[in-house]
């Protein structure tokens, strides 16, 4: 076992018991900052899996604005800081039954479509690399080392898979499926527009 | 993953303790290496991270004592008073009383907080400060960490404490905490949006998000190519540092000290340390960014050219804080989405336009570029100034009075620099 599976233990320890603490904690307020903490955590792990972008957007996005959302609604929420803070629902036996399932199928999914014989070699096989990567290619050296080789920049490809995946990423936002960011950005546009029309205060009559 | 082996520094530590001859290990460490016995390598991996990090923050901690010297020194002198000037030579030694000062004060914990969240709030801010030097780097080969999405990670980390902020307020259960709290998020999460666009002429120019490459990309100082998203990048990063034009989260005259009202003793220290540490972060990653980082010219080490270049950066920030009023909460929101939030938009089309002109600009078109800019800079902030000046500002004119409560008489003066 090297230091770097230790590290993994470390972080996975401390994503899931955060998690657990989120939903075991009474109080709604230290739960948020253990979501935050367990956010933070998954952070880590796709640090240790180099994927540095996916790491940092994790921070910026789930640490530096859902998790201050959450925070923001328990502090605006009134009287919840005296008491009333139990959850009385009384079909949490079946809400807890269907989540298991979910998360059963979820796992299985997940766990059936992996293809497991590249978890050591790092992917090693074109075909995956190629079916990954639509616009790159992959092009073995006489090494038998594979390469990514970007169609308009042979000479930038480095070897292995995700060593610029800060870069890929960006070449399939904004190249590969702008359309798909143009709609998002609509759909956010038409939300903001929607929560100015909500909260604006009504003129005088 | 970085290399750690990419830092000289880390290097040298690991080569002095490992005892097995790799060839990263050619010719470096001391003592002729090998301090522990073999089979030990991995000790020798977390000892050296285990050093490396404590010497930062004792090196942060020192940085902060004089920082905190240093700033009230300048205000004394821009304010036409002495400033501290007993205690040691030119009263180097102040900080050193304050903290011992601080470090004695009674531990104050209010009944109504709820302690966990009280307690946890002060290392929650401290944390995110801190986590900024393991990217900055200082001098050639003088960094901890080059991770290929180091500017990113820092805007990330900086949001980070907003979180520290609200648990703060929450934790202690008190009005003037709230109001602070709510106030932070208001303005930390606005200027968040300009603070990070201003960036994108940054990176276009040097195409890389790993700082060590854009100080790289240098030739000419990016302040001098990118004037806009300089002045947008300085102004919305005191906003997230908390300082005077924008210090309506702990505006002693309003609302106490905010959501440090119910702090004493050492958390409130931490408080103070995490701000300062915040402050140093911030000017280095300027530096860094706009001012050509450790480059200079031979005779003088590039640590040495990027720390004198950070201390300048600290000297403007202390400037505008004795030169400016605290601004209300609704001048900080206005300024945020009418001025800054516009100025990033035209930095980030003229830069994308400029770019599309010379896709890999040499020297001299950097300088064309930079020309434009500036043209491009001055129209606009004239143009802003017409548009938002006081004569077309409803709330600023002739309403000064308007969130005063108290009048002078009935408020006694409240010592600022609080405690307790």
């Amino acid at each position: 076992m090297g230091i770097v599976d230790v590290i993994f233990w470390l972080i996975s320890a401390a994503a899931i018991g955060g998690a657990l603490l989120v939903v075991t904690v009474r109080d709604v307020f230290r739960a948020a900052l253990a979501l935050a903490g367990s956010f933070l955590a998954v952070a880590g792990i796709f640090f240790l899996l180099q994927a540095e972008f996916v790491a940092v957007a994790q921070i910026l996005v789930y640490v530096g604005a859902v998790s201050i959302v959450v925070a923001f609604a328990i502090l605006l929420t009134r009287d919840i800081s005296q008491g009333n803070r139990t959850q009385g629902s009384r079909v949490i036996v079946v809400g807890a039954a269907i989540m298991a399932v979910l998360f059963v199928v979820v796992v299985g999914v997940v766990a059936y479509d992996t293809d497991w014989s590249d978890r050591d070699s790092g992917l090693t096989n074109p075909d995956a690399i190629a079916a990954l990567t639509g616009t790159y290619e992959a092009f073995e050296r006489p090494s038998g080392e594979v390469v990514l080789v970007a169609s308009t920049d042979p000479d930038a490809a480095l070897p292995g898979v995700f060593v610029d995946s800060t870069g890929w990423l960006g070449g399939l936002i904004v190249r590969d499926y702008v359309l798909a960011l143009q709609a998002l950005g609509v759909l956010l546009l038409a939300s903001i527009i929607g929560a100015i029309a909500l909260v604006r205060e009504q003129a005088p009559e | 993953m970085p290399d750690p082996f990419d830092s000289v520094l880390y290097r040298h530590i690991y080569c002095t303790l490992s005892s097995t001859a790799d060839a990263q290990c050619e010719g470096v460490g001391l003592f002729g290496g090998g301090l522990l016995p073999g089979g030990f390598e991995w000790l020798a991996f977390v000892l050296t991270g285990v050093i490396i990090v404590a010497a930062l923050i004792n090196g942060i901690l020192g940085a902060v004592l004089l920082m905190i010297w240093g700033e009230r020194r300048l205000l004394g002198r821009l304010q036409g008073r002495t400033g501290p000037n007993r205690w040691g030579p030119f009263g180097l030694l102040t900080p050193i009383a304050d903290a011992v000062k601080t470090m004695f004060k009674e531990d104050v914990v209010p009944t109504v907080s709820d302690r966990l969240v009280f307690t946890l709030a002060p290392i929650l801010m401290l944390f995110p400060a801190l986590l900024v030097y393991a990217v900055l780097p200082i001098g050639h080969g003088t960094w901890l960490a080059d991770i290929n999405v180091a500017l990113l990670f820092i805007v990330a980390i900086g949001g980070a404490n907003v979180l520290a902020i609200v648990a703060a307020a929450w934790g202690s259960g008190n009005r003037y905490a709230m109001f602070s709290a709510m106030r932070a998020v208001a303005m930390l999460i606005s200027y968040e949006i300009p603070l990070v666009i201003s960036l994108v002429g940054v990176i276009m120019l040097s195409g890389s998000l790993s700082l060590v490459a854009i100080v790289n990309a240098q030739t000419i100082p990016f302040f001098i190519i990118q004037p806009l998203g300089f002045f947008v990048f300085v102004v919305a990063s005191m906003a997230e540092l908390n300082r005077t034009p924008f210090d309506v989260a702990e505006a002693e005259s309003e609302i106490v000290a905010g959501y440090m009202t119910d702090y004493s003793s050492m958390k409130f220290g931490l408080f103070f340390l995490a701000e300062f540490a915040a402050t140093i972060a911030t000017s280095g990653v300027i530096t860094v960014l706009f001012l050509g980082g450790w480059h200079g010219f031979d005779p003088i080490p590039s640590q040495i050219w990027f720390i004198a270049k950070m201390v300048g950066v600290l000297a403007l920030i202390v400037w505008v804080r004795a030169s400016w009023p605290r601004l209300r909460i609704d001048q900080i929101m206005a300024f945020a989405w009418k001025a800054l939030f516009e100025l990033t938009l035209i930095n980030l089309v003229v830069s994308g336009l400029l770019m599309l002109a010379w896709p890999s600009p040499s020297t001299t078109e950097l300088w064309y570029m930079a020309g434009i800019n500036w043209l491009v800079f001055i129209a606009s902030i004239i143009l802003f100034g017409k548009l938002l000046g006081p004569k077309h500002d409803p709330v600023s004119a002739g309403n000064v009075q308007r969130d005063v409560t108290l009048s002078d008489s009935d408020a006694p003066a409240i010592p600022s620099g609080g405690g307790g």
